[in-house]
């Protein structure tokens, strides 16, 4: 059987027994999504690759304490990622200037489409990154500082000169019409 | 006392990790007894994990595959292996186990390093070995490098180290006069376990002592925290 074909549900089952084939498996599955959101938090390849590897070895000491109940697998991570890049982020006292989301069309031009198991990630991608460009200019930005520097609103206020309340209407309309746009169509 | 909806619209903003300090705590307090508002936050933290797909694709370099891959062995597995904490509640017998556990965890350290190492044959004969010690509020704590023949690579073993938060990492000092050179920056199992390759400029054998502290994540230019382990 090649672990690359298997749902992630069987290969967690597979770490959890310390397989460590599967785990090679799950590592090609993800390395693109963790590596690119520490990159994109980071803005360093040294320190994106230190949180890539916390992440995985976390997966595979830790892999009991993902509830499936709770979230998809992707979005653990995700999560543990932003939080782990942030963290160092802030010990580093390195923010980064970019802060914009991908452009929608580099979904479309992407290398990775092609084999067969990347496509459900592929599909979520694209869908993610239409969803980001359907919303407003200012919500988009908005975000985007709350996610890559987990501004707080004051401070999104005081760097885009907008009044406190216009932000936390941006942040919260953003988030919800992303929820309407992202989850209710699963 | 605010209410569900003005609780309800600061969601988005808690699952971003983005929400005043002094607003956290009451609406945490209204999710603990709101299932509605308990699931509007789930649904927004996996929005939170979507807006990953967002970042720009970045390359991962050369090798880091790899790298990565080595650091994955059974033996670091939470599951895969020998469950120091359990056996001693069962003994009742409490540092002496640990090193006898220990002991027998020495055995697959000399193939991994022989692996690395790649030289010698497998006497594990010349193999030297340092203990270390847990200091303070960890003194249950114990650990041990095992040095390869030729006094140039190590590999740290501990036992009983209490698992820190995530902002937190052990780091492994060289300690040479009043030089201290980082040996290993890691974190431990639920279990207490771990075990870290050493890295060094100069032959591990050149070293003094050796001490662990508590530092900051991704580790200190020189030690800042705690010590918990050392040797003597
Ligand atoms: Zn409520």
């Amino acid at each position: 059987m090649n672990d690359s074909r298997l749902d992630d549900k069987a290969l967690v089952g597979l770490i959890q027994n310390a397989d460590t084939q599967a785990f090679h498996a799950f590592y090609d599955r993800y390395v693109n999504l963790i590596y690119s959101i520490a990159y994109g938090i980071l803005e360093s390849r040294a320190l994106a690759e230190d949180i890539t590897q916390e992440v995985f070895l976390r997966v595979w000491r830790k892999i009991e304490r993902y509830d499936p109940t709770r979230a998809s697998l992707s979005t653990w991570l995700g999560v543990i990622t932003r939080n782990l890049s942030i963290d160092l982020a802030r010990k580093q006292s390195r923010a980064s200037q970019k802060m914009s989301w991908a452009d929608v069309l580099d979904g479309h031009n992407s290398e990775q489409t092609t084999p067969e198991e990347l496509t459900e990630l592929n599909l979520t991608r694209n869908r993610v990154r239409e969803a980001l460009s359907m919303l407003p200019e200012e919500q988009r930005e908005a975000l985007a500082m709350a996610y890559f520097r987990e501004m707080s609103h004051s401070e999104i206020a005081a760097e885009s000169g907008e009044p406190l309340g216009t932000i936390k209407t941006r942040v919260r309309l953003g988030m919800q019409k992303l929820r309407g746009l992202l989850i209710d169509e699963k | 006392m605010k209410d569900h909806q003005e609780l309800r619209d600061q969601i988005p903003a808690l699952a971003l990790g983005i929400l005043e300090p002094d607003q956290t705590g009451s609406l945490q307090q209204h999710l603990a007894g709101c299932p509605t508002c308990q699931r509007e936050f789930d649904a927004m933290l996996d929005i939170v994990g979507h807006l990953g797909y967002g970042a720009p694709d970045a390359q991962p370099p050369a090798g880091m595959r790899e790298r990565i891959i080595r650091k994955v062995q059974p033996e670091n597995h939470a599951g895969g292996l020998p469950k120091i904490g359990f056996w001693r509640r069962l003994t009742g017998w409490k540092p002496a186990f640990s090193f006898i556990s220990l002991g027998l965890i020495v055995v697959l350290l000399v193939s991994n390093l022989l692996m690395w190492n790649q030289m010698r044959p497998a006497t594990g004969e010349d193999f030297s070995t340092i203990r270390l010690f847990g200091t303070g509020a960890m003194h249950q704590a114990s650990g041990l490098i095992v040095i390869s023949p030729d006094g140039q690579y190590g590999t740290l073993v501990v036992s009983d180290l209490a698992p820190l938060p995530a902002d937190q990492q052990y780091q492994l000092w060289l300690v040479r006069g009043d030089q201290r050179a980082t040996g290993a920056v890691f974190t431990v199992a639920e279990s207490g376990y771990g075990t870290i390759k050493v890295y060094s400029h100069d032959p591990l054998v050149s070293y003094d002592t050796f001490g662990i502290t508590i530092e900051p994540f991704g580790g200190s230019p020189g030690p800042t925290g705690e010590k918990v382990l050392g040797s003597k």
